[in-house]
């Protein structure tokens, strides 16, 4: 148990004057590098891991964890605005912020965007604070075969609800699966459908698939229909209701039991390590619609959609550090980037941190909650200020957010060869978009195929190749179960 | 639901492609272990032939189809590939103001000031804070 001594030294460090200032500043640059389709909080994180060394570890983690949140805020930002993610988990968030945005309410959309972040994300602070040991042991006792049963709960759920046809959406789960295949093959180290570049035996990257299906496949759209007419890149009518620019207390207040349930899914999922923040955003989303009594005003802009998607995708951020404080396994790509950060500070993430580094870490619970809160006073500027941003033309808008994505991918990818990639998915992304299969369900399972591919190896080898022992897994029996009627629901009755 | 049709037809034609030439070229096939470095690629194109014929007989779901659009996000397409071309061979600095030059004059952009700011001012600034701030390369 830690003392009641160095938890208060811990918060006190987390409040020094150097401390708050690297927490605002990584606040801005995440609200920055999130608010730009192609940059993200992985990258800016990757970017600046090396710029950390020269640090106290409590600061340079600090200002790590605000661009992580602050960016999370950000991506929210051109979803709404022009219907592009900043980032994949706020893909979610443009289903209704961006039709609320063309109705002339972004101000609306954006805001409660931020304030539901910045709830969820402070909800699950405070999960991760006060019982952060107790679900990572919950988490722990999910056994291979427990995830790989909830992996076929979760895509099935999302294939159902994401795409209007249920076949399409798993034709594009389908596709991910398979891109996610190429690369060495995880379980005889055998390398796969790399066609003779070896730049492949990793896997195709990850910026470059995210980034040219979201990001490309949307410019490219927007670039098509823009042509001749250089228009600002979202024309806000004038003369709004005052009602429409600001968000007031009660419509913030009627999304609570939203953003308490996003809340709780992202929070969930986030201490499960590899499920990651785009889907507890879509399951948030799809929970919020089933819960809702016009659940037709989804996808047409409503502020509950926004709230579900916000919430999730932010809570995902405090629980993925539950397995990594406790257990040194990093929840999603940004855990891993934070855990490489703690090994180059000399610190071993693992069960004996709380013991060994109790001061660090409740300094660095500390400093979450002041990022939340710097979260919520540098939005509040920032979405006036990206709202300006956005009614400068679609020429220069999308001009710049191609020259960004172009060096984004390349910085992250180190070469030409990840551009090349992230065009040829832009390609693929824009034909599936026009053929109505979903880029978005593609990404998820793209995303956690590889993961995939190790628990279903993990499982045949526990049960050994026998469905019939799966009645030994009733938890993962139930979770087959849900899927089998999520499926049959979302799939065949909806439609 | 003709284009449905269509798009179900490619998805069969892929599925089996991978099948009969894709993969027996492309993985190494092993007999041993569970998950076998074709299995996870076999199952999916398996799933992707008998979604494809499912989607075949019963095409549902919106296709947005737009022919003029097509051929313009094709043009675009191919300056980005012109773009990845021109920073392999001349670099950045010389090839981001043309080529966003060239996209904003294909958009329509021909406000001088608009101008000026997307092929000198973001370029500059990409690279300011690329190369001399953060220290990294530039293509």
């Amino acid at each position: 148990m830690v003392e009641l001594e160095i938890i208060l030294l811990g918060l006190g460090d987390a409040f020094s004057l150097q401390n708050f200032i690297f927490i605002i500043m990584g606040v801005v640059i995440g609200q920055f590098v999130g608010a730009v389709p192609g940059i993200g909080p992985i990258m800016a994180t990757a970017i600046a891991i090396p710029f950390t060394f020269v640090l106290d570890p409590l600061i340079g983690i600090s200002f790590l964890v605000g661009v992580n949140k602050g960016g999370t805020v950000g991506g929210a930002i051109p979803a709404i605005l022009i219907n592009t993610p900043g980032t994949p988990d706020s893909a979610a968030t443009a289903i209704d912020g961006h039709p609320l945005a063309k109705q002339g309410k972004h101000h609306k959309a954006t805001k409660m965007a931020l304030f539901s972040s910045v709830t969820g994300d402070t909800f699950s602070d405070l999960i991760l604070i006060t019982v952060s040991a107790p679900l990572a042991v919950l988490a722990l006792k999910m056994g291979p075969v427990e995830k790989f049963a909830l992996m076929i709960c979760a895509f099935s759920i999302i294939s159902g609800l994401i795409s209007d046809s249920l076949i399409k959406g798993l034709i594009a789960g389908v596709l991910g699966l398979l891109f996610a295949t190429v690369g060495l093959d995880p379980e005889h180290g055998t390398p796969r459908l790399f066609f003779g570049y070896f730049e492949l035996y990793d896997g195709l990257p990850l910026a470059s698939v995210a980034i040219g299906m979201l990001a490309i496949s949307e410019i490219l759209k927007r670039l098509s229909n823009a042509r001749g007419k250089a228009l600002p890149t979202i024309q806000i009518p004038k003369n709004q209701k005052k009602e429409d620019q600001q968000l007031s207390f009660t419509e913030y207040w009627s999304c609570r039991y939203t953003m308490l349930r996003g809340a709780c899914i992202g929070t969930v999922l986030g201490a499960m390590p590899g499920i990651g923040s785009t889907a507890a955003a879509f399951m948030s989303y799809a929970s919020a619609k089933q819960a809702s009594k016009d659940p037709s005003s989804f996808g047409k802009g409503n502020l509950h959609g926004v709230a579900a998607t916000e919430s999730a995708n932010s809570a995902v951020m405090g629980a993925n550090l539950i397995p990594l404080l406790t257990l040194g396994i990093p929840g999603s790509v940004s855990a891993a980037l934070l855990i490489s950060a703690f090994v180059i500070h000399g610190i071993q993430p693992g069960p004996l941190l709380f013991e060994n580094q109790g001061r660090l870490i409740y300094g660095l619970f500390g400093a979450m909650i002041i990022a939340n809160f710097a979260n919520l006073w540098i939005g509040q500027i920032g979405l006036r200020f990206w709202s300006k941003v956005i009614q400068a033309p679609e020429s220069i808008i999308f001009s710049s957010a191609l020259l960004l994505c172009f060096i984004g991918v390349f910085m992250a990818t180190g070469g030409l060869f990840g551009v090349t990639v992230m065009l040829i998915f832009g390609i693929i992304g824009y034909i599936m978009n026009i053929f109505g299969y979903s880029v978005v369900i593609f990404i998820i399972t793209f995303f956690l195929g590889k993961k995939f591919e190790q628990l279903l190896s993990q499982t045949l080898v526990i049960i050994d190749g026998n469905p019939a022992e799966l009645i030994n897994f009733p938890f993962a029996v139930f979770l087959l179960i849900l899927a089998i009627l999520s499926f049959w629901w979302l799939g065949f009755r909806k439609q | 639901m003709l284009v449905n049709r269509l798009s179900a037809s490619f998805v069969i034609f892929l599925g089996l492609s991978l099948v009969y030439f894709i993969f027996p070229i492309e993985i190494e096939k092993l007999d041993y272990g569970w998950v076998r470095p074709q299995t996870l690629p076999n199952i999916c194109s398996f799933l992707l032939i008998t979604f494809g014929l499912v989607q075949f007989v019963f095409p549902r779901g919106k296709v947005d189809l737009q022919f003029n659009q097509i051929l313009w996000s094709g043009i675009f397409m191919l300056v980005a590939f012109i773009a990845v071309f021109g920073f392999h061979n001349f670099g950045f600095i010389l090839t981001a103001p043309v080529f966003s030059l060239t996209i904003m004059l294909f958009i329509g952009e021909r406000r001088i000031l608009w101008l000026l700011l997307g092929v000198f001012l973001i370029p500059f600034l990409i690279w300011l804070s690329v190369d001399q701030i953060l220290g990294r390369f530039l293509p």
